[in-house]
């Protein structure tokens, strides 16, 4: 099976943890299930 | 603090999907206790006449961690345009757990990290999770595109 370099990269590097949009786009769901979870 | 259990549909070391939600445990907001399930490779095939005592130990723990949980987190990738064997075999085992914590209601959500999408895997896990009436929570669900060069 394939892997592009872009997954490669999410592996290997710091991967989503230094893009800001995605860590924030994580941060935020996870903050979204802890809001429900909670109610 | 509320807790959640990471959960990866891939047995590969080298996942994207666990390495997603290896981000979401670095990530996640101060009110938030991430852990993440690794016994996906050491679940037997389900099996209903297996499901009481004495149980399998992989078993036996896997709704220990559901319970302990006050939601979950998925991240699976595709095979064959469905879920990965594996990753069905985890699911079936929570199923009619009727514990007052089993998934039944709980919050879940998935985050799908991919360069080609994973539009049937996640509409099978969507209709899994019905199945088994968890609480899908849409804005929780994330599709991250990665790029394939």
């Amino acid at each position: 099976m394939s892997r592009g370099s872009g997954a490669q990269r999410l592996i290997d590097g710091p991967g989503l943890v230094a893009d800001p949009g995605i860590r924030q786009r994580i941060t935020g769901a996870l903050a979204e299930l802890a809001r429900v979870s909670a109610a | 603090m509320r807790r959640v259990l990471l959960i990866s549909g891939s047995l590969r070391a080298r996942s994207t999907n666990t390495a997603s939600l290896r981000t979401a445990a670095v990530v996640a907001p101060a009110e938030v206790e991430c852990s993440l399930y690794t016994g996906l490779g050491l679940l037997p095939h389900f099996n209903p006449d297996d499901d009481e005592g004495p149980l399998d130990p992989a078993v036996e723990d896997l709704p220990h961690r559901v319970h302990e949980a006050d939601a979950l987190v998925f991240s699976t990738p595709e095979y064959a345009g469905a879920l990965p064997g594996s990753f069905k075999n985890l699911l079936d085992w929570t199923i009619g757990d009727d514990h007052r914590a089993a998934i039944h209601e709980k919050p879940v959500a998935w985050f799908n990290v991919s360069t080609r999408g994973a539009v049937a895997t996640h509409h099978s896990l969507r209709t899994v999770l019905g199945y088994a009436h968890a609480l899908i929570v849409e804005e929780a669900c994330l599709e991250v595109p990665v790029p394939s060069a």
